[in-house]
This record gives C-alpha cells, sequence and structure tokens, in this order.
C-alpha cells in the first residue's frame, strides 16, 4: 500500500486546482454594479439622480470661466489661453467640446433617470419621487438651455442612450429646442418642492420650484417673450432677500436667502471643491491670475486686449460691489512695472483666502440668485413697455440701493432705452463673473460692439461671420462651434455653425 | 469530497469538465504502476524490455535513457553502419546492452562524473613504428577553462593520436617539433595547432554553434534549435550577463531581430517600450507576453527580477512559436529561464560591480544676460513695458544659476550576487542573493533591490521529477514624478529662469518673494519640488512554481504545472508645508498608495514522444487555467502642519478610493511535431482560450497555427555544397490579443459624487455602452525563414521575412459626445499590417590559439500601416487623434487608414514672415514679419486646422537592430556593443515649450539668433510675451519634429581572467575584473537627451507616440565587475 500517499497527494492537489478554478471565467464585477440595476431602490435611484449634478462643478469653474468670462468684456488673459479672448476659436477648441460634452453628459444621466423613476417598486413618499423627476427635468433644461446659447441648434436626446445610434441625432432646431426646455420646466415647477425639509435625497441645494420659476423666466428673457419671463420672476420675488453683497459669495448664506440654484462644493475631503480662486487669485497668492478683469488703465501698455469699457471702470463712484469683485491688493504690478504697486486689479469675487491651498475652496458658487430675479423682471418689464417709476424702477433700485447707489428716477431714465442701457449697466456690475455677461451681450446683439474695441488693441477683427441672425429674436448672435469630431461621428448631425469652415 | 468536487467545478461548461475528469482518471489509474521505485542507476541497472523488438543502435541509447540517469554524446551518424540489435522481453543490465549493441562497432565509451557517456571512434594506434621524436603534453579546456575529456588529440596527417583524460590532459610522442596538432571534440570547432617546440601546450576550443544542437525553450517544453520549424531568438546567458543591467529588457535591447525595445526613459526601475515585429493593437496594448519559468506574468514591475538570476531568454515571434500561448500571444512571447543546478560539487559564485552614473546628457540653455535680452525684446514686441529689463548692471542679472548641474549628482551604483549551483545526480540546486543599490542623478531619487532565489530540481524516483522554483524580492525607490510637458523631474531643471539664486546666505533653499519685475513667469526653485516632497515606492514581490513530470511509459509524459505571483506595491507621498520665498503650502499633503496583485496559475500537459523508423513524433495535449486579481487602495490625507507628524492618523481631511477586479483564462492547447527523415518537419498548434474579458456568447477564441521546414542540407545532393547547414522555414497561424479593460461588454455604474451643503452625497451614472458582442483581437501572421551555416559553423545566418496582420482590433471607438460616457466603447474593427525583414548572423572571423574574434549582428525592418480601423459615421475613413499637446491643445498623431499607427499630422512649418510680406501675412492670419509662417495647405489664404497635414515621417523606427563584436585573446576579452534605429521622428515637446522664445520660461539656447528687422532668421520666430505672435509660435508643427536616427555605442567592456596557476594557489577556480562603459556615445542629430525618449503612458497611448516629454535622464554609466568563481 505504499502507492496510497500518492493517491493522497494527488486528491489535494486536485481539490486545490479546482477550489481554485472555479468561477474563473465570471467573476463578480467588483464595486461596479449595472446601471440598470441602480433602480431597484429608492436608495439607489437617488444616487442615480445626484449623478445629474456631478457635471455641474467642473463644468462651471474651467470651462464656462473660459466661454463667457474671457470671451466677454468682463475678462482678459495675460497666458496662452487666449482663444476666447480674442475669439480665435477653431472647431476643435477643447473647452467648446467641454462644454458640449459636460452638457451632454448630465442630459445622458437626466434621460435615465427620467424613464427609469418608474421602475423604483416603492417611494416612502410623493415628495421624493416628485423632487427626483422635477431635478432631472430641471437639470435637463438648465443643459440644454446652455447647449442652445452656445451652440445654437443641437441633437434633441430625449431617450436612454443604449448604444451609439441613439445618441446620433440630427440637430435639432433652436425652436424645438426650446419647446423640450420648456416642456421640461414647466413639468419641473409642478413637482419640485420651494424647499427641501432634509434627509437622504431630500438635502438643502437641491433644485427647488423657484429654480425651475427663475430658470425659466431666462428662457422666456433670452427669447424675448417678455410677459412670460416676467410672470414667472415675479412668482420668485418675495421669496428671498438681498444679501450684504460680499455674502453671496464667501460662503456665509450657502443655499440661503439671498440664493436660488447654486453650485455646490465642499470642503477637501468631499471632492468636490471649487477652484475659481486659483484662475482669478494673483501669483503672489499662489494664484494663476490666468483671468484678469479689464481695465482701462492698462490700455497701450501691455495690458493684451483689455482696453476700452473695462470693467474695473464700469464700477460708479461709491459702488459697494466694486471692492467685493475686484481688488489691487496693494502688490506690485507684474504686467506692467512701471506702476506703481497695487495698479492691478485682479478678480475678487470667490476668492476664498481661508483654504491652505487655492483651488480648495468650499465655497458655493451662485447660478441663480434673489438678484437675478428683480434684474430679469425689471428688464421684462421694460421690454413690454417702458413705465415711468413703475415696477421696473423699484426693482432696479432695490438693487442699486442694496450697493449704496442713489436709486434711478424717470428723470434719470426718461425712455425705454435709457432704462434699457440702466438694466444692462446694472446687470454688468451686479453679476461680473457669474457666467453671464457673455450671454446677456449675445442676446442683446451687441457682442461685437463691446468687443470690438479690445481687438483693435491687437489689430484682430471681431469674427462676424460666426455670428448670425438668431433664428427666435433675429438679432446677431455669436455662437460656438459644434466640436468638429461630433461631424465626423455623427453621420446626420448636419452643419457646423456659420463661420467655421 | 466527491460532492465538493462536482460542485465546485459549476463554472466550466460539461465538456470541459468531462475533460478535466478524465486527465485526473487516467492520471488515478497510471500512477498505480508508475510509483515503483527502480534500483539506483548504475552501470549494472537493469533495463526492462516490455517486448521483443528489433532496434536501432541510436533507439537502444533512448531506451536506456528513458530507464537510467545516463546521457550519451556522439557525433551524429557514427552508428550509421552498426547492424539492428534484437532484444528480447526480459531484463538486461545496461553495461551488458551497451556492450552488445556496440560490438562490430570500432568506438570505445568513457563515462564522466555526470553520468554522461562519451561515445567516439576508435584511433587507431599507428601500427608503423615512426620515429617519436618529441613528447608533448597539455590540457584541453573550454573557453572558461573548463577541462574537456576525451578530447582527441592527433598528430596531422597520421593516424598518431590520443585523448585526453579525465582533466582534459594529454600526452603524446610526435615525429617532430614542427608538427601540426589536431585537437577536436564533440560540439567543439576542431583546432589546429603549430608545436613550434612546445613541449607543453594548452589548448581552449571554441564551443561550434552549428554543431552544438542548442536546446531552445519554447512554449511547453523544449526543442532542439535544429528542429525549430518556427521563429526563435534565443538570447544566452552569456550575451544576457554581459554588462550590469537593471532588468531583463535592458539585457535584450538589440540582442534579438525583430524585438524593438526602446528604453524611453532612465527610471530607475526601469522604463522599456518592447514591441515585437510591430504595432499591432491600436487601442489596446502591445506588450509580448513575458513568461517566467512557466508563468506568464500579469504584472509588469519587471525590475523585481533579478536579471543575474536568467539564464536564457527565449523570444517567440512567429504563429508557430507563439500560437501555444494562444490569446495573449499576438505581441509575441519573451520566455525567461533562470539559473537551475547541475550535479557536480558545489559551485560558488560571488560578483560585485561597483560604478558611477552620470545623465547622458544636458539642456544647453540660455544664460541670463541672453534671456535678458529675450525678455527686452519680447516685452518691447508685446507693448509691455521693459523698463527693469533694460539695465544689465543690475545684481539680478549677474546671477546665472545652472539648476541643471545643481539637480543632478554623479550616481554611485553598487550591485552584489552570491550564487551557488550543485547537487548529485538526484538532486540539483541552485540558490541565489543579490543586492543592488543605485542611487538617482536626479537628487533625492534612488532605489534598492534585494532579491533572493531558490531553484530546486528533484528526481524523486525513476519516473517522477520535481521542479520548485520559489525567487522573493524587496525593492525600495525614491522616485520622481516624470515626464510632464510643464515640467516635472528633469524639465523641471530647465523651465525655470537662471536669474533666481537656489540658496541663501546660510545654504537654505531659498525663492523670490515677490512678483515684481523683473520676476515674471517661471520664477520658483526647481530644488523644492525636487527636495522636499518624500515619495517612496515599495515593491514586494514572491513569484514561484512547482512543476511535476511523470514518466507513465517510455513515451508518455505527464506534466502538471503550479505557480504564482503576487506583487505588493506600497507608494507613500508626502509633500511638506512650507513657505519659502512667495512659495509656500501650508498644509502636508499625504497620499498613501496600495497595491496588490494576485496571478495564479495551474497546468497540466502530457506528452508523447516516439520514433518509428524515419519517423520522429511528438505530440503535446494540455489545459491551463489563470486567474489575476489586482486590488488598490488609495488614501489621501491633508492638514498636518508639522511635518514630522507625517502620517495619515495625523490629518484632518481625507478622501480616498480603492477597486477590486479579477479576471481569468481557462485553456486548452495541443502541439504536433513531426519530422520524417531528420529533413521534413511539421509542426501543428491549435490552443483555444476562454476569457472573462469578454461576453458569454464570445468567450472563446481558437488559434491555430502550422509550419514545416526543410533541413535541405541533409538531403544527398547537398553533401559536398559548402553549407554545413541549411533549412528553410515557413509557418502560419493565427494568435489573440485580449488586452482591454475588465467589463468592457457590460454597461457598468461608476462613481458620480456630489455634495449638497457640505455634506458629499453619493451619485452614481453609467461609465461606458457595454459591448456583448467583444471578441478577441486575431492576428494572422505568416513566415518565411531560412537558417544557414557555412565555413565549418563559423557564419551562421538567419533571415525572415514576415507579414503580420491583426484583424478584429480591440478599438476604443470614437462616439459622439453625445453618447454622455466618458469611456469609449471597445468595439472589434479593423486591421493592421506589420511586414518586414529580419536579418541576424554570428561570425567567428579569427580562431586562433591566442586569439578569437566574433561578431553577432541583427538588423530588422519593419513597416506599420493600418489598413482598415473602420469608416466614420458619415462613411469617410475614421480618424483617431492622438492626445492634445498641452499649451497648444492640439495633437500631433493621427491613426487612419493607409498610415502607420500614430503618424504625425500637424502643421507645416514654413519659415518666418518676412519684410515686405506683411499684406500677405496679415491676411493670413493678423500676422506680422517675424511671425512663425505655416503652409497653408489648404489653401484658403488663411491659417486654420485645415492646414495640417501628414508630415510623411512617422514614430516607429524602420530599422532597427544591434552588432557585437568581442576579441579575446589570450586572458584578456574586450567586446563593444552598438545598437542603433533609423528612420523616424520624435516630437521634442521641451522646444515645443521652451523654444518659441517666449520668456515666461527659460528658453532653450537655440532660440538664439531670434527674427529682428537686422537679422530676418527663417528659423526662430521674433520673441513675444502674449499675443497673436506667442500664439502662432506656440502651434506644435515640424518645427519641433527631429530625426530620432541614433548610432550607440552602448557598452564596451574590457575583462581579464586571472591565469588559472594563480588561482589555484587562492583555492579558486577563477576571478575575472570586467570594466564596462555603457551608452558611452550616441551619434544622433536629436537635440534632447535621448532619442530613445517616449513619453507615451496611459491608455490610448499609442495614438500619441513619438513625443518626448523629457522623462527621468537615461545615464552614462562607468563600472567594475568583480567575479569570484569558487
Amino acid at each position: 500500500m505504499k502507492n496510497f500517499k500518492y493517491y493522497i497527494v494527488l486528491l489535494i492537489v486536485t481539490i486545490v486546482l479546482l477550489n481554485g478554478c472555479s468561477d474563473i471565467l465570471e467573476p463578480e464585477p467588483q464595486g461596479q454594479i449595472s446601471v440598470e440595476d441602480l433602480f431597484v431602490s429608492e436608495n439607489d435611484a437617488i444616487t442615480a439622480v445626484n449623478g445629474i449634478y456631478n457635471v455641474l462643478p467642473e463644468f462651471y469653474q474651467s470651462t464656462m470661466l473660459r466661454l463667457t468670462g474671457l470671451a466677454s468684456d468682463d475678462g482678459w488673459t495675460w497666458r496662452n489661453e487666449l482663444e476666447t479672448d480674442i475669439f480665435i476659436v477653431e472647431q476643435s477648441f477643447n473647452h467648446s467640446r467641454f462644454a458640449w460634452q459636460d452638457m451632454y453628459t448630465g442630459i445622458t444621466r437626466a434621460n435615465l433617470v427620467i424613464h427609469s423613476l418608474a421602475n423604483v417598486p416603492e417611494w416612502s413618499s410623493t415628495e421624493l419621487r416628485d423632487a427626483s423627476e422635477g431635478q432631472a427635468r430641471f437639470l435637463r433644461a438648465l443643459y440644454y438651455f446652455n447647449l442652445v446659447r452656445l451652440f445654437g441648434e443641437v441633437p434633441l436626446i430625449e431617450d436612454v442612450v443604449g448604444n451609439k445610434e441613439d445618441a446620433s441625432l440630427p440637430r435639432s432646431s433652436v425652436s424645438d429646442v426650446y419647446s423640450l426646455i420648456k416642456s421640461d420646466l414647466t413639468n419641473a415647477i409642478a413637482l419640485l418642492p420651494i424647499s427641501y425639509s432634509g434627509g437622504v435625497g431630500l438635502e438643502e441645494g437641491r433644485a427647488t420650484k423657484y429654480a425651475a420659476q427663475l430658470l425659466k423666466a431666462y428662457v422666456h428673457l433670452e427669447i424675448e417673450e417678455w410677459s412670460d419671463a416676467e410672470a414667472l420672476a415675479s412668482q420668485v420675488i418675495g421669496s428671498g432677500t438681498l444679501l450684504d453683497f460680499a455674502d453671496n459669495f464667501n460662503g456665509s448664506n450657502e443655499n440661503g436667502t439671498g440664493s436660488i440654484f447654486e453650485v455646490q462644493y465642499a470642503s477637501l475631503g468631499s471632492g468636490v471643491t471649487a477652484n475659481q480662486n486659483h484662475w482669478y487669485a494673483p501669483p503672489s497668492f499662489n494664484g494663476d491670475a490666468t483671468t484678469l478683469p479689464t481695465d482701462d488703465n492698462l490700455n497701450g501698455t501691455g495690458g493684451g486686449p483689455s482696453s476700452g469699457g473695462g470693467l474695473v471702470q464700469a464700477f460708479e463712484v461709491g459702488d459697494l460691489r466694486k471692492d467685493v469683485t475686484v481688488s489691487t491688493y496693494g502688490i506690485p504690478n507684474f504686467i506692467d512695472a512701471t506702476q506703481p504697486d497695487g495698479s492691478l486689479y485682479f478678480v475678487n469675487k470667490f476668492y476664498n483666502a481661508s483654504v491652505a491651498e487655492l483651488g480648495n475652496s468650499s465655497w458655493n458658487v451662485p447660478i441663480l440668485r434673489y438678484a437675478d430675479a428683480l434684474l430679469v423682471s425689471a428688464e421684462a418689464l421694460n421690454e413690454s413697455g417702458y413705465v415711468a417709476d413703475g415696477t421696473a424702477f423699484s426693482y432696479l433700485n432695490a438693487i442699486r440701493t442694496n450697493a449704496g447707489l442713489n436709486a434711478l428716477t424717470s428723470a434719470d431714465l426718461p425712455d425705454q432705452s435709457s432704462f434699457r442701457d440702466a438694466i444692462r449697466q446694472e446687470r454688468r456690475v451686479e453679476f461680473a463673473f457669474e457666467y453671464k455677461r457673455f450671454f446677456d451681450l449675445n442676446r442683446w446683439g451687441i457682442l461685437e460692439d463691446r468687443i470690438q474695441p479690445q481687438l483693435n488693441f491687437l489689430g484682430l477683427n471681431f469674427p462676424s461671420a460666426k455670428a448670425s441672425a438668431h433664428p427666435i429674436t433675429g438679432k446677431n448672435y455669436y455662437l460656438y462651434p459644434v466640436p468638429d469630431v461630433e461631424f465626423v461621428n455623427n453621420p446626420v448631425l448636419g452643419d457646423q455653425n456659420p463661420g467655421y469652415d | 469530497m466527491e460532492i465538493k468536487f462536482i460542485s465546485n467545478c459549476f463554472c466550466f461548461r460539461k465538456w470541459f469538465l468531462k475533460i478535466i475528469m478524465r486527465t485526473f482518471i487516467f492520471l488515478c489509474c497510471t500512477m498505480i504502476f508508475a510509483f515503483s521505485p527502480v534500483d539506483v542507476v548504475s552501470q549494472n541497472s537493469k533495463i526492462k524490455v516490455e517486448e521483443d523488438k528489433i532496434l536501432t543502435v541510436d533507439e537502444v541509447f533512448d531506451l536506456i535513457m528513458d530507464q537510467t540517469d545516463y546521457k550519451f554524446f556522439y557525433e551524429e551518424g557514427i552508428f550509421d553502419d552498426l547492424p539492428k540489435i534484437r532484444l528480447k522481453k526480459g531484463v538486461i543490465s545496461t553495461g551488458k546492452l551497451l556492450k552488445r549493441s556496440l560490438l562490430k562497432g570500432n568506438v570505445e565509451l568513457i563515462l564522466t562524473e555526470n553520468n554522461a557517456i562519451l561515445i567516439k571512434e576508435k584511433i587507431e594506434k599507428s601500427i608503423k613504428e615512426k620515429p617519436q621524436e618529441f613528447e608533448v603534453s597539455g590540457v584541453v579546456t573550454d573557453q572558461n577553462g573548463q577541462p574537456l575529456p576525451g578530447a582527441n588529440v592527433i598528430e596531422k596527417g597520421t593516424t598518431n593520436g590520443t585523448q585526453t583524460d579525465f582533466d582534459g590532459k594529454f600526452q603524446l610522442s610526435i615525429s617532430g617539433k614542427e608538427t601540426t596538432l589536431v585537437v577536436s571534440y564533440i560540439g567543439f570547432l576542431t583546432k589546429e595547432i603549430q608545436v613550434n617546440e612546445q613541449a607543453n601546450i594548452n589548448i581552449a576550443l571554441v564551443e561550434d554553434a552549428a554543431k552544438l544542437d542548442e536546446v531552445v525553450v519554447v512554449g511547453y517544453g523544449t526543442q532542439r534549435k535544429s528542429d525549430l520549424t518556427g521563429s526563435v531568438t534565443a538570447v544566452s546567458e552569456k550575451v544576457l550577463q554581459s554588462r550590469p543591467v537593471p532588468s531583463f529588457q535592458d539585457a535584450i535591447q538589440g540582442r534579438a531581430s525583430g524585438v524593438n525595445i526602446r528604453q524611453s526613459g532612465g527610471d530607475l526601475d526601469g522604463k522599456f517600450d518592447i514591441s515585437i515585429r510591430g504595432i499591432g493593437s491600436v487601442t489596446g496594448s502591445n506588450a509580448p507576453l513575458i513568461v517566467v519559468d512557466g508563468v506568464p506574468l500579469f504584472s509588469a514591475d519587471f525590475s523585481t527580477i533579478n536579471p543575474k538570476d536568467i539564464a536564457s531568454i527565449n523570444i517567440l515571434k512567429d504563429a508557430s512559436a507563439t500560437a501555444i500561448y494562444g490569446s495573449r500571444a499576438s505581441n509575441g512571447v519573451v520566455i525567461i529561464s533562470t539559473k537551475r543546478g547541475k550535479s557536480g560539487k558545489a559551485k560558488f559564485r560571488f560578483s560585485s560591480d561597483i560604478g558611477f552614473e552620470n545623465p547622458i546628457n544636458r539642456y544647453d540653455v540660455l544664460s541670463t544676460e541672453e534671456q535678458r535680452q529675450l525678455f527686452v525684446e519680447a516685452f518691447t514686441n508685446s507693448n509691455r513695458n521693459t523698463a527693469v529689463y533694460d539695465d544689465p548692471s543690475n545684481p539680478i542679472w549677474q546671477i546665472d544659476t545652472d539648476w541643471q548641474d545643481l539637480g543632478t549628482r554623479t550616481a554611485f551604483r553598487q550591485a552584489y550576487n552570491l550564487g551557488v549551483t550543485g547537487g548529485n545526480d538526484k538532486n540539483q540546486y541552485a540558490f541565489s542573493a543579490s543586492l543592488l543599490d543605485r542611487e538617482g542623478t536626479i537628487l533625492n531619487t534612488g532605489l534598492k533591490s534585494w532579491n533572493l532565489r531558490a531553484n530546486i530540481d528533484s528526481r524523486i524516483n525513476d519516473k517522477l521529477k520535481v521542479s520548485g522554483n520559489i525567487a522573493g524580492s524587496h525593492q525600495k525607490s525614491d522616485f520622481m514624478t516624470n515626464d510632464q510637458y510643464f515640467g516635472q523631474g528633469y524639465r523641471r531643471l530647465i523651465i525655470r529662469h537662471s536669474y533666481t539664486e537656489p540658496f541663501d546666505e546660510d545654504g537654505n533653499l531659498t525663492a523670490v518673494n515677490t512678483t515684481a519685475p523683473p520676476y515674471f513667469g517661471g520664477n520658483n526653485n526647481p530644488l523644492i519640488e525636487i527636495l522636499l516632497p518624500t515619495r517612496e515606492r515599495t515593491t514586494t514581490r514572491l513569484i514561484g512554481s512547482i512543476k511535476a513530470d511523470y514518466n507513465l511509459t517510455q513515451q508518455l509524459l505527464l506534466s502538471a504545472n503550479i505557480g504564482g505571483d503576487v506583487v505588493n506595491g506600497d507608494t507613500y507621498e508626502y509633500l511638506p508645508v512650507y513657505s519659502i520665498g512667495r512659495y509656500q503650502r501650508a498644509q502636508g499633503d499625504l497620499t498613501q498608495t496600495s497595491s496588490k496583485e494576485v496571478n495564479w496559475l495551474g497546468e497540466a500537459t502530457l506528452q508523447y514522444e516516439n520514433t518509428f523508423d524515419a519517423h520522429d513524433l511528438k505530440a503535446l495535449v494540455g489545459v491551463s487555467a489563470q486567474e489575476f486579481n489586482a486590488s488598490v487602495f488609495r488614501a489621501n490625507g491633508t492638514g498636518t502642519v508639522n511635518n514630522r507628524l507625517n502620517q495619515l492618523s495625523n490629518q484632518t481631511n481625507f478622501t480616498s478610493s480603492g477597486s477590486d477586479i479579477t479576471s481569468g483564462l481557462v485553456s486548452y492547447f495541443f502541439r504536433v511535431n513531426y519530422g520524417y527523415d531528420g529533413k521534413y518537419l511539421f509542426t501543428g498548434t491549435v490552443r483555444r482560450d476562454g476569457s472573462s474579458r469578454f461576453g458569454a456568447s464570445n468567450r472563446y477564441g481558437t488559434f491555430p497555427s502550422a509550419s514545416v521546414a526543410w533541413k535541405i542540407s541533409e538531403e544527398k545532393f547537398m553533401e559536398n555544397s559548402f553549407f554545413n547547414s541549411l533549412k528553410l522555414r515557413a509557418s502560419y497561424g493565427l494568435t489573440g490579443n485580449q488586452n482591454i479593460g475588465d467589463f468592457a461588454f457590460i454597461t457598468r455604474a461608476g462613481e458620480a459624487g456630489y455634495a449638497f451643503g457640505n455634506s458629499a452625497a453619493l451619485g452614481n451614472a453609467a461609465v461606458n455602452i457595454g459591448n456583448e458582442n467583444l471578441k478577441w483581437e486575431t492576428s494572422k501572421q505568416f513566415d518565411l525563414g531560412v537558417n544557414a551555416s557555412f565555413f565549418n559553423g563559423r557564419l551562421n545566418v538567419e533571415m525572415d521575412y514576415y507579414d503580420k496582420r491583426s484583424e478584429d482590433l480591440l478599438i476604443a471607438q470614437p462616439t459622439p459626445l453625445t453618447v454622455g460616457v466618458g469611456e469609449r466603447p471597445i468595439v472589434n474593427i479593423g486591421s493592421v499590417k506589420n511586414s518586414g525583414f529580419e536579418f541576424s548572423f554570428n561570425s567567428t572571423n579569427i580562431q586562433s590559439n591566442d586569439l578569437s574574434w566574433t561578431t553577432d549582428f541583427n538588423i530588422t525592418y519593419n513597416k506599420n500601416e493600418v489598413l482598415d480601423i473602420g469608416l466614420t459615421s458619415q462613411g469617410n475613413p475614421l480618424e483617431l487623434e492622438g492626445s492634445p499637446i498641452p499649451l497648444a491643445n492640439e495633437r500631433i498623431n493621427l491613426t487612419q487608414a493607409g498610415y502607420p499607427v500614430g503618424a504625425f499630422n500637424t502643421y507645416i512649418f514654413d519659415g518666418i514672415w518676412q519684410l515686405g510680406q506683411e499684406a500677405e501675412a496679415a491676411a493670413w492670419s493678423g500676422a506680422v514679419p517675424g511671425d512663425v509662417r505655416y503652409a497653408d495647405l489648404n489653401g484658403n489664404g488663411t491659417f486654420d486646422q485645415g492646414d495640417r497635414a501628414y508630415t510623411g515621417t512617422n514614430p516607429h523606427p524602420k530599422f532597427f537592430g544591434g552588432m557585437n563584436n568581442t576579441i579575446s585573446y589570450k586572458n584578456l576579452s574586450a567586446s563593444i556593443f552598438v545598437n542603433f534605429a533609423t528612420g523616424y521622428q520624435v516630437f521634442h515637446s521641451a522646444r515645443h515649450l521652451l523654444s518659441r522664445a517666449v520668456p515666461f520660461p527659460q528658453n532653450l539656447a537655440d532660440v538664439r539668433g531670434w527674427w529682428t528687422p537686422d537679422n530676418p532668421s527663417n528659423t526662430v520666430p521674433r520673441p513675444s510675451q502674449g499675443g497673436n505672435t506667442t500664439f502662432l509660435a506656440s502651434r506644435p508643427s515640424t518645427r519641433f519634429l527631429e530625426d530620432g536616427d541614433f548610432f550607440r555605442i552602448k557598452n564596451i567592456s574590457l575583462s581579464y581572467e586571472l591565469p588559472k596557476e594563480t588561482v589555484k594557489k587562492l583555492n579558486m577556480e577563477g576571478i575575472r575584473f570586467t570594466l564596462t562603459g555603457t551608452n558611452l556615445f550616441t551619434f544622433t542629430k536629436y537635440t534632447g537627451l535621448d532619442p530613445e525618449a517616449s513619453s507615451i503612458s496611459g491608455s490610448g497611448s499609442l495614438l500619441s507616440v513619438g513625443i518626448d516629454h523629457t522623462p527621468y535622464p537615461i545615464t552614462k554609466l562607468y563600472s567594475m565587475t568583480l567575479e569570484f568563481n569558487f
């Protein structure tokens, strides 16, 4: 029986081998599940809703900064990132591609949620169920609104994308895009609560009914549907207050009464921190100062495309908003050494000196503020018909007095046109670097007028071929190029925007 | 037990279960008969004859070898004339059998200590009495001084001769003092020696590469080189150990035709790109499969495999050779075998390498004064104030810091290795221990490796042999982040301005504390970033296998192999709190990463080998299962304000991440080798693999290959030809590639978090679009080869032509961004062709008593072309873009059908706009004289992206190879090894960033002579800082594409072997002293640190090849080696 020991060895080897090789070809995908499996419970479905918000933090700091902050008379750059500053954007410009990509990423996530919520077998409350759908529709509308303002006609993807073909649709007309935005927002207004009670899925900071109303007011303003804009904005007026200006940006009143919708940034451990301050802060505070406020005093002394109609000069004397918005910090002028210390302005909004590392700010960045409601309403009222010292005046003056300025009367602004100019001026100083100026100039059809003086300095011309008549308002409207790769990968997309071929 | 056995096997398909079951049942049954121990082998050992048969003498020897431990060495054909022997069923003693077999032959037997039996024709003793006038004696040895017992020593032209004894000694009376001796020995080149009145002659014979039937390790077995039908390159221990190297890739660079190894950086733990016969995969990996002692590796930490332990590397190239590895073989297979013990007394070997390294090259940057002038010129041109820059006498402009000098050092390198091999006829062992301690040439970097290995072979009884290998290594390195466009590692040292001080009066690091001019741009002190952070990586690896070979019968060999490879990696990175000038970090930042890779393998093979008359047959079947698990955990913490509180528990803010992925392969394979008459050879292989990386419907792939060879030189009509051997080979086959991520076939949810208020909120979103239909990438390869040997085997030539088409490429397909997921879906589409020639020879140019000269040469031509990567949805050929070059954000590589993978496609530099061209320049792109001009390729009169085009150049060398020359004179030996590559270009991104005449960073010296109205340069634009001039100067273009062609004296070594007599007195067997110089001279026009530098990394990397972001510099190494054998 001495062979017996070999049997034992063999048996042990066999058992070890076979134990090891079980399931070799079908390992568990640890830590990852199929997306469809998210909609089996309320809690998992909420994570899918949160995933729609996920594109906001990155999009609103680096990409929108360039597409709106630099591409307006608010900011300029002394660095190499000149494309939007001097309007030499090419079809492959990475930030217009990022914008397109981020927005569609959010949209496809929203589509999945909108179409899959019905699969969740049970909800703990209808509030939660309705709020989940309402947020998905609000965010989808916000993303399409950004797309249609940046690119014009875009593919309208409303269903779940299961393959490449589902996402390969032709560009829809601007009015079709607006139809979807409006219907989503109408639904969102009906579904969303005016505030959140807290708890999983109902945390403060989610989109509210007011956010949907104010966003829809902006949509109507964009396409000059004045009465709708005014009606919606008015529904928001009264819901909040105007804060001391600085408190809108310094983290002290996050999601508070001065705010309607904010991009939520949090402390370092969350992985969602803001780096706007890094782009704006001066190098000696370790920022990149990539974007500086336009300043007429730099004209001809090496300032680059910053000359004429500078933001620094746009503030009236005594405007409390100036020091919050721009500051020289009293440090040497690194652009022009012949100027004294404290002669170079930097963007001060969002500058969070309390964090050890710039770029790790936890301060939220407002997208819609209570002030928006007042100024949207005032503008819409004025466009519907000038009323001397009417409601529009009171809204405008609410903003001005809050900023330490005198109230204006019909003596100062005797007609619709002068009131319009006042609104435009007020919006500029109120919302500088809040991603609005470029869109405002564009919808007013005056982007070229405002930019050309700055380009004159460089001997360049505004690319007017890239601005065509807006299909609804008829105003001259500058569009970014649809990323060139989209034409390669989507055969039915259609034509590129004018001026880019 | 029974129940568990079955339940565990549910994972297999039924029929696979059957195969496994049958294999083991078969194993069980045969075991009963098998494990009967047999007497100790001796000349009296018994040979069992199963049945009556008639055998040739050769077959008798096979019979004896099968049943005993004897090996026979004899010249082929020596027994051709002997009659066959009739054996009766029963038992016969070995001695008797041998005697009977050789009865009629005029041969004699010599038994050596290793149970090897030499059989040689008897020398006819001279019958005629001749005058014996002179007594000559001596020793016959091999090149290494090992005595050769039984060598023939004959007086030329006579039958007078003798044989050497066990110590290789001989004594012979010859007819005169001026006669010639002819010395011959099987497997060695015959040598003629003039006696010249010497009474004592020591003769060293040189191995005959052609006659010595080299054994080559192929997948799952070995084969005689002469019987190979596929294309295999063997790199010998001698070549591998010829110079100190950090890893095996370095050792085989330039040594094997068809194998392009690019040392793309000097990272201390190795940075090599290996491609065998070109690049087949476009977006997947092109790395070959690496197999160490039968274990296919999963982890790539190759520097943890001690190159000193390697005995041979065999590179399988064509489909016939690689198909046995099936699904992972399309990029070739590299088989590494480590040193094994030999029976005999213990042999110790100790070696120490001590050397110094320096960066191979340095950049020439502007002096401070030149940089000041650049500021003045640029600021003037860009309407900036130049006041502070105008005065050259300002003390600031007197500072001229050489950061490259300060940041690097002459690095000390030491390596020690101690090994012992030995054993008896049953057990053999090889043990080794080694230490490598290498300083980095960049400050604050270095690497230490400790390696241990034990290889044991044990013949448990006459049927069962068990081999075990285990190697453990621990590597600790202080590393540096590298290869980043805007400056990490070495690039930091060239990007920073020279007009700031490195140290204050007290010798502490210093930096400017203001942004006021003239401080501008790259003013921080690069030494802060190099010296202050702590970056440590430790890698601990345990790799081992146990293999059992069991002779079921004389013809059937059952083998089982169980192997494992466990790699643990830990990284610790601490960025400290500091405040130096205006540069500071207020809180410490700590990242710790821990990764674990576990790879296990179980295999069983059954091999049949037999000979019927002129038919040789060998067949192999096998099953294999392999599983990989990789897990990573990473934690980051910040918050400490005290640099001594530098652990995670001292931090206040944390983020962490982790993942765990498992994949597996289950395979069956079959191979048959058939030979007829020793002339016609055939090999057929088929492997079927199942991989977890594919969905259920396409899980399995089958990879067959076939090859034939014709040994023409064995034909009658070639008898008198000048070929010693001539073999033609042809092969065709399919192999696979599964180098994609796991779970590409399902749509996975991935982390997509957000925050509400200041609390993080968990978020999820789809990360990909699953593709249920994914399947293997398949490579179809045709190979035609010739092996020839001339001049008594002194010249051996090998040539191959190959045509390799990779089909159903696993391509990460571009989709419209509207799909909304980041990961491109993997699809099977298109094909890539690599075709080329390989040529190599080794030649013994001089072979005399004291002097020998050998040359090894190889060269490869490869042409890479994308045949098809599908169409865009619009029906145009698909284009895959490379990653954009930072700063400009424009790509320079474009992959498209009809062009090589990653071909350069960019703007064509067309000189500088000159005075008088103002109007044209302005219309073109608002340019002015002095601005860079690019060819208006689309002819629309303006500068736009339509002006980018294929440059006609590509990132892959057309020709590459190496040549080694070794000259030995008495105890001295010198070798010089060169390698080269030509026909490719490199995008020199340091120039793209630093030669724009934009003074923000320090500029390279080649901007000297920039354009001014008085100096109308046509190569360097006018300086600028911002604006359109800067924009134009910053476009990537052919201005920064440079020829990479190089010819490098990779290694020169000079070694001296102490005379035997001296060594004997010291009670040793050999002492060798070697001086080597590595990377001594590089002849190239490339202006970067090194033309092999390449910074591809991450996924999709091959779409962005040929870009040099200044990796860790490779080094010149001067080293001294002492080796003791005792």
